[in-house]
């Protein structure tokens, strides 16, 4: 919707976007300013952006109010694994600790592991998806391919091993409702081998492809002390030469036995966002891979019921997008209040300034280069 | 511009502040790679600038309204349910869709600081809460968001 009408130069005019347009990460409306510019076409190319704002609540769950109006123990699990379909592990991970520190719950290291490989798992699929529609946003649709079939292969292999493409509910309090055999896990292995030897060979094409370094170089570039102030967390955090990761500053689990490398770039833009999705990935298949090697054998969840007892707990998981933090408080019969902090809530923070003086064409570059996930941010 | 530049004198002992912080703090209670600080009625921006001082970043803040203890005992549940009974069903349902939000308001906020997790729970009866946003940008959206959600007035420093 265009509210001023086209000619050869631009007048002042808004653009409103949304709430659901396939340039948009998910529902949001997204209203742009845009700068008078005697060189944009008549159909709007090369005009600027003055100013953007987001308008939320397109996606609102009210997950705090539920919490805080009293859900039992057994129905709140299944509210936060439900809240996200790319992050829901790594949700459910942070929640299930929070009720665990809660509890003084102890969950078996087999447990422990197998949680460890749905999150690195969970992660490898969102990367590879967010550098599929990057390549699709370039118009590189034989790249898109190969990743898009790469990224199917991943949640094809979750599939057979976990039981479900998305959101297994495997995760429960005090370790995982069910075991997962060896068979399974080699399969995954092998699934995991596959991905990462045509991922290899993509991963050196694109950083050595000129077309796409000069399209990304430089777009949307966030510096280290923007990126602390602004609080930003996760891969966009680390291609601003931030080296924060919650699995190597606050690991648990398995985490505290399986070393993790931090990736980090040092330009801040789309491009070295896009990289670090990609090395990052790559890190995660080293994890499966060592960590299904290191498997130790025994049961999956704490012996008898776990006793929740009155109080609070916190839990940190280093999710696909960055860190998610939940505080919990309840007692014997329930949760009685709940906060879920993801990393998108910042990122959306710093999106009206990284949209400003941007061309109209570089939008859907820009949100995918961030990557914000709007269901974790409205909750 | 707001800066992360350590102020003078705080590189010599980081970890001062934060002790001067704990000796005000009416409980203090440690779990494993958590510190548990309550507070009541105190200033939150004061609490920030004292653990910005000594090096930790803030992760969170969340708010919630508690219902009293005579509010929320089981023996009060029975009564209003008896009453309840009393007085009919529905009517009782109509009355407590009508209810407005009450009890005392605490925010939570959760700093990082060396590996450990410090969560502040200041207790605020008034519904007056200073903001940290002039310390802690990144806090802005989220007062925003608590504003609307608790119905709580965060107040700048400038006021």
């Amino acid at each position: 919707m265009v509210s001023s009408s086209t000619s050869t130069s631009i007048a002042p005019s808004t653009v409103t976007i949304g709430p659901y347009h396939p340039a948009l990460p998910g529902p949001m409306r997204l209203r742009l300013d845009l700068k008078s510019l005697a060189s944009a076409s008549p159909l709007g190319w090369g005009a600027q952006i003055a100013s953007a704002e987001i308008e939320l609540g397109y996606n609102y769950l009210g997950l705090e109010e539920r919490a805080a109006a009293g859900v039992d123990w057994a129905h709140a699990l299944s509210l936060v694994e439900g809240l996200c379909s790319c992050c829901s592990q790594a949700n459910t991970l942070a929640y299930v600790q929070a009720v665990e520190s809660m509890a003084l719950a102890i969950v078996p290291p087999r447990a422990a592991y197998i949680r460890m490989l749905l999150a690195e798992t969970e992660r490898i699929i969102s990367h590879l998806l967010n550098a599929a529609e990057t390549m699709q946003a370039l118009h590189l649709y034989e790249r898109e391919a190969v990743l898009r079939d790469l990224c199917e292969r991943a949640v094809q292999a979750l599939d057979e091993w976990a039981g479900a493409r998305v959101q297994p509910g495997i995760i429960t309090y005090g370790g995982l409702s069910r075991n997962i055999d060896e068979a399974a896990c080699r399969g995954l292995t092998l699934a995991i081998r596959h991905v990462e030897r045509v991922l290899r060979t993509q991963i050196s094409s694109i950083i050595n492809n000129r077309e796409i370094a000069a399209r990304l170089a430089g777009l949307g570039a966030i510096s280290a002390q923007e990126a602390t102030v602004a609080g930003l967390r996760g891969p966009v955090a680390r291609a601003s030469s931030i080296a924060t990761d919650i699995r190597v500053a606050f690991p648990t689990g398995a985490y505290e036995e399986e070393g993790v490398t931090i990736v980090v770039q040092r330009n801040g833009d789309a491009f070295a966002r896009l990289v670090v999705r990609l090395l990052e990935a790559l890190e995660s298949m080293r994890i499966i891979e060592q960590g299904i090697d290191d498997l130790p054998a025994g049961p999956v969840r704490a012996r008898g019921v776990i006793e929740m007892k009155s109080g609070s707990g916190i839990g940190r998981v280093e999710g696909p997008k960055g860190e998610i933090f939940c505080w919990i408080r309840g007692e014997a019969a329930g949760l009685q209040a709940l906060h879920l902090s993801t990393a998108s809530f910042p990122t959306l923070g710093i999106l009206p300034g990284l949209l400003r003086n941007r061309q109209l064409e570089d939008l859907r570059l820009l949100l995918l280069s961030v990557d914000p996930c709007m269901a974790c941010v409205e909750r | 511009m707001y800066t992360f530049e350590p102020q003078p004198g705080e590189e010599e002992r980081p970890q001062e502040p934060l002790r001067k912080l704990a000796s005000y703090a009416f409980m203090r209670e440690e779990h494993e790679r958590e510190v548990r600080l309550h507070f009541r009625s105190i200033p939150a921006n004061g609490i920030a600038a004292a653990l910005r001082a000594a090096g930790a970043t803030l992760i969170t803040l969340t708010g919630e309204r508690v219902k009293q203890p005579s509010e929320a005992s089981p023996a009060a549940e029975a009564e209003r349910s008896a009453e309840a009974a009393e007085r009919g069903a529905r009517k009782w349902r109509k009355s407590k869709a009508r209810a407005v939000p009450s009890g005392e308001i605490i925010i939570h906020y959760f700093y990082s600081l060396s590996g450990i997790i410090y969560t502040v729970s200041i207790t605020e009866p008034s519904g007056l809460v200073a903001s940290i946003a002039n310390i802690y940008p990144v806090a802005a959206n989220s007062e925003r968001e608590l504003q609307q959600r608790l119905g709580l007035v965060f107040t700048s420093a400038a006021q």
